[in-house]
């Protein structure tokens, strides 16, 4: 047993001692090395205890930044407190001061031209300016349902070159001038809804397109069909319109309906003689009817159609009237126009319209002032062509006729017609130089008139 | 006992013809809104709806001639003078918002 002990005694000894000598000389420490890993360790324990004070300082800050946090939260609620007690005394005060938002309410729209004319025929004159004009429109917006719109009109007229009127028979003209200044227009809209507005006021009348389309920087002749003279332009009154889009393609129908004050008799008096010594249409105002001298006012209307096939591919037909008193007799004066207008290309363009009235009086009956014309314009850009001006021109030619239904009665022409080709240039798209040249032929062997006008249109 | 089967038989008669015509209502419901997708509307722009209005009666104006409100109130003028419909004013309006 004891010799057993022993040898596990001696075995044990003789591994350790095996062991301890198979130990690598890298688990072996040198001083050196000692007092470096002492001094490192010494370094670590600097550090973490430089990171625990960090670890304090951020603590410390926090806990301050908690406590201005909860400052800020109670002085918000306190603002919130307050706006909400003031909030309904500046909504009071909104309500009573209203500032506009937008300052372009008012608009300067309008045109002037600037006129030539050489007159020859039967009633030669020398040339000369003849004509300046300023025709301002100012538009107000006050809110999206109501606009105030007035047009002027400030011209300057040579008179000398007064055309040979077939009314009065004047053949002559004298070397003074004119200058005139007009209310074309003023009116009030009130847009009631998107089918309805209401116009009152001095009206255009939707006689045709030509007086609402008529303008002189719209209209690409110098002057105007002769047979709109036969209609009244203006009155005073009020007016219904609007329009009803048909289908998604852009086409619509449109009407106006309205009471104006009618045609009157120039002298303002009662009587309804239409004529006067020479047996002429002289007592019977078409130019304006701001009065009524009648026991009743007119009443009139258009109804429109206009269908576009695709953008300058259109047509648009028109038929409207008016009908009322014309002097205190109650003597009736009524009209009924057609109007046409059609697009088949940006560049050709043809419209008119035909005129038809009734006139009574107390000589000569009823009479049936009538007429028509037709005007169409194509655009030289069509070609092409490179070269200077030609693009930038467009031709025009208006056919042209009247008939003042006064019969044998009159010793002046009771019907005229004329031709008048022209050219326009369009120097931008608002400022055109338009020239013409027109042949009037009368009636009942009065001679021939011509005339060459040219004119300087801008459109503002 | 026949007038009790002739009741049910009244109900089942109502109760089939009216999910009958509820079925043929909904298909024609169906058939309406799927030929109406067959065809697809072509709603015109304010582009398009300017080249078509305003050159009936004058030259096409810039839109960078006027400003916003200017344009409204040019448009407000012409809805009344040239009997625009709103909703075509509006879409030109926008066009010549947009562009100037």
């Amino acid at each position: 047993m004891e010799k057993i002990m022993k040898r596990i005694v001696f075995t044990m000894v003789t591994l350790s001692f095996v062991g301890l000598c198979s130990v690598p000389r890298s688990w072996a420490v040198t001083d050196d090395q000692f007092l470096a890993l002492q001094k490192e360790v010494q370094s670590l324990e600097q550090e973490h205890q430089q990171d625990q004070a960090e670890i304090q300082a951020l603590k410390d800050q926090q806990g301050q930044t908690e406590q201005k946090t909860e400052e800020i939260k109670k002085t918000a609620d306190k603002a919130v407190e307050v706006a909400s007690q003031v909030q309904p005394a500046m909504q009071s005060v909104n309500t009573e001061v209203k500032v506009p938002v937008e300052n372009h309410n008012f608009v300067l729209a309008g045109d002037a031209e600037f006129q030539y004319t050489n007159q020859g025929g039967g009633n030669k004159s020398h040339g000369s300016y003849g004509l300046a004009d300023f025709a301002p429109v100012f538009l107000y917006r006050a809110n999206d349902k109501v606009l105030f719109e007035a047009g002027f009109d400030t011209s300057i007229d040579n008179s000398s070159i007064t055309l040979q009127s077939p009314n009065n028979g004047a053949t002559s003209g004298n070397s003074g001038y004119s200058t005139t200044f007009n209310l074309t227009f003023a009116t009030i809209d009130y847009l009631f809804n998107d089918y309805a507005t209401l116009v009152a006021g001095e009206m255009l009348l939707p006689l045709g397109t030509y007086s609402e389309r008529g303008a002189g920087w719209l209209n690409k002749l110098p002057d105007d069909p002769m047979s709109r003279s036969l209609l009244i332009g203006t009155g005073v009154g009020a007016q219904v319109r609007g329009s009803k889009a048909i289908g998604n393609n852009g086409s619509m129908v449109t009407y106006a309906v309205y009471s104006a004050n009618g045609g009157h008799t120039i002298d303002g008096t009662s009587s309804s003689t239409t004529f006067d010594g020479a047996n002429t249409i002289q007592n019977f105002d078409t130019s304006g009817n701001r009065t009524n001298m009648n026991r009743t006012p007119s009443e009139g209307g258009r109804i429109g159609w206009f269908y576009p096939w695709k953008p300058h591919y259109d047509i648009e037909l028109g038929l409207s009237g008016q009908t009322g008193e014309w002097n205190t007799d109650g003597k009736l004066w009524q009209a009924g126009v057609i109007d046409a207008a059609v697009h088949v290309s940006p560049y050709f363009e043809t419209k008119g319209e035909y005129i038809y009235t009734g006139q009574e009086t107390t000589d000569l009956g009823t009479i049936h002032p009538q007429g028509w014309w037709l005007q169409s314009g194509f655009k030289m850009s069509f070609f092409n062509w490179d070269v200077p001006l030609i693009p930038s021109t467009e031709l025009v030619f208006r056919y042209d006729t009247v008939n003042y239904g006064i019969g044998d009665l009159t010793s002046t022409p009771k019907n005229a017609r004329r031709f008048q080709p022209g050219i326009v240039y369009y120097i931008t798209n608002t400022l055109w130089l338009e020239g013409s040249y027109e042949k009037i032929f009368y009636g009942d062997g009065v001679p021939s008139d011509n005339q060459w006008i040219a004119q300087l249109s801008y459109g503002f | 006992m026949k007038e009790s089967k002739r009741v049910l038989g009244l109900l089942r008669f109502v109760f089939v013809a009216g999910v009958s015509m509820f079925l043929f209502c909904q298909s024609g419901t169906l058939v309406l809104a799927d030929s109406q997708n067959k065809k697809p509307v072509k709603i015109l722009d304010g582009e398009k709806l300017y080249a078509i209005n305003c050159s009936r009666c004058h030259t096409e104006r810039y839109p960078t001639e006027r400003t916003d409100a200017q344009w409204k109130t040019l448009l407000m003028h012409m809805q009344v003078r040239a009997n625009l419909p709103p909703e075509q004013a509006r879409k030109i309006l926008k066009y010549m918002k947009e562009n100037n």
